[in-house]
Formats: C-alpha cells, structure tokens, sequence
C-alpha cells in the first residue's frame, strides 16, 4: 500500500480540468497547447502557474502568468524533441514564497488524432544503444518504457509487426511490468491515484482478465506466491486477447 | 592552433569504439587522430566553429571554454549529437585518457568517450557533462566539475543522476553553497560522507521531499538553504562565514 502524505495542504489539480495538446509543428518540432479551468480551487490571484515538460533528462519550463491573469501556451515549441517522443507535463500553481499551493503530475497529454491518448502510451517505446540485447524494460523512469536497440536497422518495423518478436516480447513486458507494481512496489489498488501509470497498468490488467479481483496486498510468503498467481493470470488474459499462440503458429506454418 | 570542428559519422563512431574495445582488452595502440579530418570517418560541421588544442586545469575550466565554443550552435541541436561529442574526445583524447603513471591508458566504459543516448548515462559523457552543466549552472557548477577532466567526481555523479535535481538552479546553487570551497576549489572535507547528518546524500533525500512542497525551480540557492533542517547548521554556518570572507576581502 502507498502512503502519502500532504503536510502543507496542496492541492491536487483534477485531470479533468487540464487541457495539453501535442503536435507537430510544421517545422517537424514538438509543441503544445495548455490550459487549465481553475474557476474554484479558490487559488489566491497572484499566485503564479508554470507548466512543466519532461522526460528523463529533458525538462522545460514555462510560466503562465498567475491565477488572476493566466498566460495559457499555444504552439510552444518543445525544442530538442521529434515529432514522435513521448514527454509527460506537469501544472505547478505556486505562492510569492515558492510553495506549492496545487499540483497536476504526470499529466500525458492529448495527442492530434487521438481519442484517447492513455491507451495509446501505456507503455511508450524508445530506442537506445542497447550494446547486445534487442530490448530492454526500463522502469526506472517516472513512466515505463519498452527500450529497443538502436543498433538494429529495422528494429521499428520488427517490433511493430514481426509475430514472433509480438508473441515472445510482449507477454514478457506485461510480466515485469506487473512484477514490478505488485510484488516490488506492492501496489495493488488502481484507485490510490487514478492516474498514476501503475493504476493505470492494474486497470489494464483486470479490464483483460474481465473480473474486478485485485490482486492481494502485503509482503508474507503466501501473499507473494497469491501475488504470481495473480500475474500469471493477467498475462494469460493477455496472450488471450492477442490471440498470441494462434498468430505465432500462423506465422510459423507460413514460413515452413 | 584553432581546429575546424566536425562530427564522426557511423563508419567513424564504430572505428572509434574499436579502438575503445582493443584499449579496454589491454591493448595499447595509439588512438585514431586519422578520423578526426579523414572524410570518411567525419564530416565537418554547418558553420564555421573551431576549437583548440588546451590543457584543462579542471573540468569546469573545460565546461565553460566548450560553451563559449560552441555558443553558435544551438543547445537543443548539439546535445545529442553522438557523432559531434565523440569527435570532441578523440580530439582532447590526451585528456579524457590519459597515459597514467605506469604508462597505459585506462580507458573506462564508451559512454564517456560515446555520446550514450540513455539518459542514465547521457550526463556522464566527460566533454557534455561539463558543457551541459556549465550551460545549466554558471558559475554554480563548480562543485560539479572541480578535478581532472579524465575523473567525475561524486557530486557530479550523484546530483545529475537525479535529472530534477541536476537541471534545477536553486538546488545546485544550495549545494555549492553548502558544500563548495572556493579556497582549495574542490568540495569541503567531509561533505560527501556517507551516512552522516548533513552530508550530500542527506541534502539528495531532504530537497527531494522539499521538491513536492515547494517550487524549488523559482528558488534561489539561498533560499533553498534557508528550508534546509538544522542538522545542516554547521554548512550553512561555514558558508555564511565564507560568504563574509569573500565580502571583507572584496572591500579591500
């Protein structure tokens, strides 16, 4: 279970009231739209917002004017980032003593064309100098992302559609990635924050496995080994609706 | 004597790592200057930009000579330029590799010489470090980048490892405050102790559960300082009398 804490009395900014758009600008660059209804947060006047762009090592900064006057961005270049990278936002609504009085993190924005832009960067998918391997998980991040070898030439097109690479990656991804929220971090209720990538990869999995059991909480022997089982089903219920083992063995009659 | 900059290309950059593995398997040849004009292994870069073959007392003399090198190109294009950061170390190669006392080249992991575009190691690159920190810092990066060029030393490797931390203004100021000695140019004795009151590692763990109350960014160093815990008191008691030192001494 996590816990948080909130001595200072800051003020969470719903998701519901942020609006980021991403695209691409006609020079092939990054840029966004924002803006944010702060109608009755009850938000002093001079306090001033800033909208933050990041990913990893990259972060931009930009202020918006204050709650009275809000400067909202529109076609702000995201400068050093392609049409096609997957950056995260964050909304800071801030005091003259630089104390944060409302906060929004890890908002994904919408992207052009995009119904829902959540399902689409579940797991975004970068490319790296990986030295030997093919692919790599990171969840080190504050998103996690499925690394691919920029060593290998065709690596985007393999990844996209190669069956074997789909049938024995993907399921594997799934795994560490729910490893990793159930077991190492023991997160296991999708509703402690709604939109944080772990809630949303639980809700993932139990919209797959068509049932609202959560997976047990805790560290005892038996609640990790209830944990696996718990996993193991995810998984199944994915390869399930991927049709994973039919697509393999089609594809494997059809070079034979 | 000023050198056109240029950038290896991919024939270049896997010849260079070569070299890197021959150099790491125990091998001592010498490195391949060739490629650096070879046309090709490299390409020369858009605009007309030069740089100079100099010895680099530290690294923060070498972060701000790179910035004012490169000062017509812009951050957002150079920062990721593999081919152009690994140009760069084969050129100052003397420096990032240097022959050691018993006469070898100790050559560490690619990514200090080879633009890795990871972001876990993409800071630790021994010519955009410093660059990229001297761009972000100023004159605050000197806690960063005091020593040889060759070596990163620990408040390096432990703020820009935290990427909110490393490109924020305040808290890199705080910590140069804190913990920079403007006497010798290197850290305090004892600043980066483990498990003591105080210490980096505490300023790591007390700025990241300030970082979720205050809006550090629009912060000066002093100001970070100020939110600091007591048990920071005898830093920030040496950086006031350090900071009055400095004063007197400008009086005069």
């Amino acid at each position: 279970m996590i816990r948080r804490f909130n001595f200072t009395g800051r003020r969470k900014i719903p998701r519901s009231r942020l609006h980021i758009d991403l695209y691409a600008a006609p020079d092939g660059a990054l840029a966004f739209d924002a803006a944010l209804d702060l109608g009755d947060l009850s938000l002093p006047h001079d306090a001033k917002i800033f909208v933050e762009a990041y990913r990893r090592a990259y972060l931009r900064r930009f202020a918006c004017g204050t709650v009275a006057q809000p400067r909202w961005p529109r076609g702000q270049a995201l400068d050093g980032l392609d049409a096609l990278s997957f950056v995260l936002f964050r909304v800071k609504v801030v005091d003259g003593r630089g104390r944060i009085l409302a906060v929004a993190d890890r908002i994904l924005p919408r992207r052009s064309g995009e119904e829902d832009a959540g399902k689409r960067y579940l797991l975004p998918v970068e490319f790296a100098d990986l030295g030997n391997a093919i692919w790599r998980l990171d969840l080190d991040g504050e998103w996690p992302s499925l690394l691919l070898n920029s060593r290998i030439d065709p690596i985007r097109e393999i990844a996209r559609a190669d069956e074997s690479f789909r049938a024995l990656v993907y399921p594997e991804v799934v795994r560490q990635i729910l490893h990793h929220i159930v077991v190492v971090e023991d997160h296991t209720d999708p509703d402690t924050d709604p939109d944080d990538w772990m809630s949303l990869w639980l809700r993932f999995a139990l919209s797959l496995m068509g049932r609202k059991t959560l997976p047990p909480s805790g560290e005892d022997e038996q609640v990790v080994l209830d944990k696996g089982r718990w996993i193991d089903d995810a998984v199944d219920a994915f390869c399930a609706s991927q049709r994973v083992v039919e697509r393999f063995v089609r594809h494997h009659q059809a070079d034979d | 004597m000023s050198t056109p900059l240029r950038t290896l290309n991919e024939k270049g950059i896997a010849l260079y790592r070569d070299y890197l593995d021959a150099l790491r398997g125990g091998a001592q040849g010498r490195p391949p200057l060739e490629l650096l004009t070879d046309p090709w292994c490299s390409a020369k870069v858009p605009l007309e930009i030069t740089v100079e073959q100099r010895a680099f007392p530290n690294k923060f003399a070498l972060g701000r000579y790179l910035n004012d090198a490169l000062r017509l190109l812009p951050h957002a294009q150079v920062e990721r330029q593999v081919g152009l950061w690994s140009w760069l170390t084969l050129f100052y190669f003397e420096q990032v590799c240097p022959v050691n006392r018993y006469g070898r080249r100790a050559a560490g992991p690619h990514y200090r010489y080879i633009l890795d575009l990871d972001f876990r190691r993409f800071n630790r690159h021994l010519l955009l470090g410093p660059y990229y920190a001297c761009k972000l810092h100023g004159d605050s990066a000197a806690l960063l980048l005091y020593g040889p060029v060759h070596q990163t030393n620990q408040f390096f490797i432990e703020l820009t490892s935290r990427q909110a931390l490393f490109a924020n203004r305040g808290v890199i100021e705080a910590a140069t405050l804190l913990y920079h000695d403007p006497k010798t140019g290197r850290a305090k004795r004892g600043a980066g102790a483990k498990d003591k009151p105080g210490t980096l590692r505490r300023f790591i763990d007390v700025v990241q559960q300030l970082d979720l109350t205050h809006d550090l960014f629009s912060m000066r160093g002093s100001d970070v300082v100020a939110l600091l815990p007591a048990e920071f008191d005898p830093w920030k008691e040496q950086a006031k009398a350090q900071k009055s030192l400095l004063r007197r001494l400008f009086k005069k």
